[in-house]
């Protein structure tokens, strides 16, 4: 038996060159990039400002078409339109109609998707439910906080739900509890077998939640792999020991310090201030 | 093409324009605009003020439709692509020729709005206008016959040796070949010229004209002669004799004239005993003693008569229709664009691609007579390689815009002219349908090739 998953987005010698008024190359924005994207797990595109993140995405979405190299997603080609009826995509920034209610925008989205008239109303409901805007649904996107918007844009990306989703910058506004539930919403979607291909700069939360990572520096692939083994450094051990007796601590310290040759460095285990955070702040909604 | 899109996108780009306060800004403006102008252009007479609500008024509208049109067609698309929101939209499964439809159709539908509305407040002031002139007045009477209504016109039947002078004529203009124009075009110029050397008449003489095929006339309404004389001597003074008027039976009616030449005339004839499809209309010139021939057709236009055939309102709502039409193919012209180029310069480009809209009659003149501008003192210079040029452009411009030529309801409708089915019909196949295709289909095709950003 294989225990090999199915390739979601296939890309081999992807080459992205932006061109001037007069045709000459003007910026190699990707260039060269090969990856393999598994489906059913959580996979992070990092690199810095111009490093070919955003030009990969539209890229996947058929907004650009490559120089040169190849990609597929879903096994087909990413222009066509039956690619899209499987995909659910979050851009960057919230490209609303500001004019519409969030009532409206998923509508409008849940119509263009394909959803038959009949769920329409009650998928749009249970979305805007879900990302947390029952009381705004009928409040107009342009009166919306930035993190108020990213939720309609995550909404929208849902409402067909989507075997691929293409989050870019996913949690860029959002307060650290509604981060969290983010963060929880991708886990659970990836539990259920969904495709995520994740852009961001947060790479905490990339690390939270992400099973494959590539690294894009000047359009290229510097680093790819599972994130535990691009976080594994082999001449460090971390010993985590919990009800050991105070008096037998240095015992134990001199024991490695004559082993290996070094002073151990001792702290106490810690909590990361995002966990602090959200427990504080939902110890504090759930009080009466 | 999935209709469900389509719809889905028309009713966004139409929510969009009412939520913007585009449509009710436009709604403002019309009202500002069908109201206030006969206003601000005085008129004397209750005629003026209802020729000015349907001249001037109706103008103004079409104008600024035409401008909103342009400005909303370009905004829908070419905004989209520049806030980025279209790329939210082709991440789903829509078809790029579905948002071009969509845009369209959206667009067209915030038209159709506005058109009737505009169309409902004129007819409503009109009437309101016309009911407040005093009740059996010359004034109300004239502007119930000649604006209120809507009338077919009637060409007088020519004779046999007219037609083949006519036929003769055209065959000569052919053989010349100077420029290239229609069988029709060069038709119509030998029809004008033959026209005008043979219909004239001596001091003390008569013409007589024959009008078959004339419609019922509506209501018992009195019909219109419109004829402008010409004199053979330029100090003849005023033409003075009488028109006698006769149906296939019955008695003759004479009513006396005097016109200055060179002025445009008018005569209401009433409806006439006997068979109404038939009319003979006899000139009788009384002025034995002037020195000069009159020129009964000097433009090549022999004496109109103008037949009450139908009521007003039909007459407007065809016009508006074809309005929607004309507006029809500014839109495609405005979402093509959009989608093609950025917002300010699609919108230039696209008001550049209007002006060539609007000029089609100028450039129709320009290709027949080969002449961008006609002196009339007989000192035309030779044509330069400029001149050439120019004229090269304006013909091949007439061969895409020649079509569209006499396509404006507007001044049919001013001059209380039956807008015809015929001429609805028309401005919707030409308009709405080629070319509009004509406008739609490079621009899906370009559109579904072009990368967003």
């Amino acid at each position: 038996m294989n225990d090999t998953p199915p390739i979601a987005i296939e890309a081999s010698g992807l080459t992205r060159i932006f061109r001037d008024f007069w045709g000459r190359p003007k910026v190699r924005a990707v260039d060269g990039i090969s990856l393999s994207v598994p489906a059913g797990r959580i996979f992070g595109l990092l690199g810095p400002n111009g490093s070919g993140k955003s030009t990969t995405i539209k890229m996947i979405l058929g907004l650009l078409r490559p120089t040169s190299g190849t990609l597929t997603v879903l096994g087909r080609p990413p222009a066509d339109v039956a690619v899209k009826e499987r995909m659910g995509f979050l851009p960057e920034e919230s490209y609303l109609y500001k004019y519409l209610t969030a009532t409206e925008i998923l509508s409008f989205f849940a119509t263009l998707s394909g959803i038959p008239a009949g769920s329409r109303d009650e998928t749009v409901h249970d979305l805007i439910t879900r990302v947390g805007l029952d009381r705004a649904r009928h409040r107009r996107i342009g009166e919306f906080s930035k993190g108020m918007a990213r939720r309609v844009g995550l909404a929208q990306a849902l409402l067909n739900d989507p075997d691929l989703i293409l989050l870019d910058e996913p949690t860029s506004g959002l307060d650290p509890v509604a981060c969290r539930e983010v963060k929880d919403l991708l886990l659970s979607l990836s539990a259920r077998g969904k495709t995520v291909l994740i852009c961001s700069h947060h790479l905490a939360d990339m690390q939270d939640i992400c099973s494959r990572v590539a690294i894009l520096l000047d359009g290229r692939v510097c680093a790819q792999g599972a994130v535990p083994d691009l976080l594994r450094d082999p001449g460090r051990l971390q010993l985590t020991v919990s009800g050991l007796a105070p008096e037998k601590l240095p015992d134990l310290l001199r024991y490695i310090e004559r082993e290996t040759g070094t002073a151990p460095v001792v702290d106490h285990a810690g909590r990361s201030l995002e966990s602090v955070y959200v427990e504080v702040v939902s110890k504090r909604r759930a009080a009466p | 093409m999935n209709p469900r899109h389509v719809l889905a996108i028309a009713r966004l780009t139409l929510r969009d324009a009412h939520r913007c306060r585009l449509l009710p800004s436009a709604a403002i403006l019309l009202t500002a605009i069908v109201a206030g102008l006969p206003f601000l252009l005085a008129a004397e007479t209750g005629a003026g003020r209802l020729f000015v609500m349907l001249r001037y008024s109706m103008s103004a509208v079409l104008f600024l439709l035409t401008v909103t049109t342009l400005w909303a067609s370009c905004g829908a698309v070419a905004g989209d692509i520049a806030d980025r929101r279209l790329q939210l939209v082709l991440a789903k499964p829509v078809r790029r020729r579905d948002v071009w439809t969509g845009k369209w159709l959206g667009i067209m539908a915030m038209n159709a709005m506005l058109l009737a509305y505009a169309g409902l407040l004129t007819g409503l002031l009109l009437h309101h206008a016309w009911a407040g002139l005093p009740a059996g007045s010359a004034d109300r009477r004239e502007t119930g016959a000649r604006l209120l209504t809507a009338r077919a016109a009637v060409r007088p039947d020519l004779p046999e040796e007219i037609l083949r002078r006519i036929g003769d004529r055209a065959a000569a203009l052919r053989s010349e070949e100077r420029h290239r124009t229609t069988d029709a075009k060069i038709r119509k110029q030998a029809e004008e010229q033959v026209i005008r050397g043979g219909m004239i008449v001596p001091p003390a003489g008569s013409l007589s004209l024959r009008y078959s095929k004339v419609p019922a006339f509506r209501s018992r309404q009195p019909a219109e002669l419109r004829y402008t004389f010409q004199s053979s001597h330029p100090e003849s003074g005023f033409a003075t004799g009488f028109w006698r008027m006769a149906g296939a039976s019955g008695t003759p009616v004479d009513i006396p004239f005097t016109n200055r030449p060179g002025a445009p005339a008018r005569i209401l004839v009433p409806p006439l005993a006997g068979d109404p499809s038939t009319l003979f209309l006899t000139l009788h010139r009384t002025d034995a003693h002037s020195p000069a021939h009159l020129l009964v057709a000097p433009r090549g236009e022999p004496p109109e008569l103008l037949v009450p055939v139908g009521a007003f309102e039909p007459n407007l709502a065809r016009a508006i229709l074809a309005l929607l039409f004309r507006l029809s193919l500014v839109a495609a012209l405005g979402v093509t664009m959009g989608c093609l180029l950025s917002l300010p310069v699609s919108v230039f480009a696209g008001c550049a691609l209007v002006i060539v809209l609007q000029m089609t009659g100028f450039v129709a003149t320009v290709a027949s007579t080969g002449a961008i501008v006609v002196s009339h003192h007989g000192d035309t210079a030779p044509p330069d390689w400029m001149d050439k040029a120019v004229l090269s452009v304006l013909t091949a411009m007439n061969a895409l815009t020649g079509p569209l030529e006499n396509l404006d309801p507007i001044p049919l409708l001013a001059d209380g002219r039956q807008v015809t089915a015929a001429f609805t019909a028309r401005a919707f196949g030409l308009l709405a349908v080629l070319y509009t295709l004509c406008a739609a289909i490079p621009g899906m095709l370009l559109f579904s090739r072009r990368e967003l950003p």
